[in-house]
């Protein structure tokens, strides 16, 4: 791509409206050239001054009510920094998979008991109330305007890394036709690129989940939607971990995902070195 | 400028302050609201995109980097992203909304800045409406399709009759032209000031 196709492409390219192919060619252009980020800032720039051209409208009085009313209303699923207030439920039953995996690589099982400390269910419960506010599907957009910088940016980060481990995963027993396998390059700070194809789209109901475990323990990395084509290529936040995940896993879920594994996971893959 | 005080109102937000939310609401709630009646074409709707938007927010606070970009920008680049996403999925062509928009607006830190530097005045806003009227309505017309209606550059031919060759370089001209009268507006301003 030539800078006179790259900055023919830039309005589209920020609005969101390009095409994935040349979206992508767009991308790849920007990371060496900074003559044409300078030029899509300066389009950014006016684009986005154009939201504050609108007319003036009053918002009526009530909306201002709504809106003071959100911290009460989103407090038990999702209030910032505060503990959950998510109704108590047991901890979910360990799958009988994870023991396996669990076994292989780490010494001692009973770690894994820790899984229930407080903090760590909170957080998943976080996540969870998280996954359902937005839809299963937006967990794996890569829609519009600045989300696709952010994603190729985020990419590039986690790729180019000091720490990122390659992580091949493989079909397992039980998984649907045509699973062959899939790719994750994880950093524990600047989050996880996950790439798969020829994933079959799953039943209404069902989304496949992304994990990866640690000190034996599985913790959810998000939910995820192949393309059309069977094809995932998406860059997720790594969560808190406290160590590099020995595996990395994916099983298929009821939509709005899982605290834990509830079923036999598809792919699993272990670090390569 | 920012306008001060933002920071202080994401770090309340972000430690759980419901009353930040208000406040936050007091400082941009009129412009979202603006963006979204401007986009969507209906007060009612505006007003729940409005509640969404906040809803982000308040959600997000806690992850806010300020080096990223400024709260205005990331509040207006939100409105805009959940509002075409309405518009389009009435057109039932459903596109999924991004996962985290205050991660958008990290992808381009240089844009955040700029908007922060740009917009955030009532006397820029007027600026630009007026540099937006200066445009021919061959270039504005396709500009406004484009950001307000979410249409690619071929939706926009078509809609408008025109050849895409032409949409694309009007589009591009009319950003340019647009730049360069907001450019204008704003040394006229500081001329007048220095006078």
């Amino acid at each position: 791509m030539t800078h006179e196709d790259v900055q023919a492409s830039a309005p589209e390219y920020l609005l969101g409206s390009l095409d994935e192919v040349t979206r992508a060619r767009v991308a790849a252009h920007l990371v060496d050239c900074a003559e044409c980020r300078h030029e899509l800032s300066d389009v950014a720039r006016t684009l986005d001054a154009l939201a504050r051209s609108v007319p003036d409208v009053d918002p009526p009085a009530s909306l201002r009510d709504r809106i003071t009313a959100i911290p009460l209303t989103v407090a038990q699923a999702a209030a910032p920094q505060a503990p959950a207030r998510v109704p108590q439920r047991p901890a979910p039953r360990m799958a009988p998979w994870f023991a396996a995996v669990a076994a292989g690589l780490v010494a001692v099982i009973a770690v894994w008991q820790a899984v229930s400390a407080r903090a760590e269910i909170d957080q998943l419960r976080q996540e969870l109330a998280d996954a359902r506010a937005v839809s299963a599907d937006t967990l794996i957009a890569n829609a519009s305007l600045t989300q696709q910088v952010d994603e190729f940016t985020r990419q590039t980060n986690v790729l180019r890394a000091a720490d990122v481990v390659f992580y091949a995963l493989t079909s397992q027993p039980g998984a649907p036709d045509g699973v062959v396998g899939a790719r994750a390059y994880v950093t524990q700070q600047r989050g996880l690129v996950f790439t798969a194809e020829s994933l079959p789209a799953l039943p209404a109901g069902k989304i496949y989940q992304l994990w990866v475990i640690v000190d034996a323990k599985a913790v959810s990395v998000g939910l995820f939607s192949p393309d059309a084509a069977g094809r995932v290529h998406t860059v997720l936040s790594t969560p808190t971990i406290a160590a590099m995940p020995g595996a990395v896993a994916v099983t298929i879920e009821p939509a709005g995902g899982m605290l834990q594994p509830s079923t036999a996971p598809i792919l699993v893959g272990t670090a390569q070195q | 400028m920012v306008p001060d005080g933002d920071l202080d109102v994401v770090r309340r937000l972000a430690q759980g302050d419901g009353s930040a939310l208000a406040d936050l609401y007091d400082r941009h709630g009129r412009t979202v609201f603006a963006l979204a009646v401007r986009i969507l074409g209906d007060h009612g709707e505006a007003e729940d995109l409005t509640q969404d938007v906040f809803t982000l927010a308040w959600r997000n606070a806690a992850k806010y980097d300020a080096s990223r970009g400024a709260v205005a920008a990331w509040l207006l680049v939100t409105t805009r992203t959940r509002a075409i996403d309405r518009l389009r999925s009435r057109r039932v062509r459903p596109r999924a909304a991004g996962e985290d928009e205050m991660r958008r607006m990290d992808a381009i830190p240089d844009a955040a800045a700029s908007v922060e530097m740009n917009v955030a005045s009532e006397q820029m806003a007027g600026r630009v409406r007026a540099a937006l009227e200066t445009l021919p309505p061959e270039y504005r017309e396709p500009l406004c399709l484009a950001y307000f209606e979410g249409l690619s550059h071929s939706e926009v031919a078509e809609r408008t009759g025109t050849p895409l060759g032409t949409i694309k370089t009007r589009v591009r001209s009319g950003l340019l032209r647009l730049r360069e009268a907001m450019i204008v507006g704003d040394d006229r301003r500081k001329g007048e000031l220095t006078k």
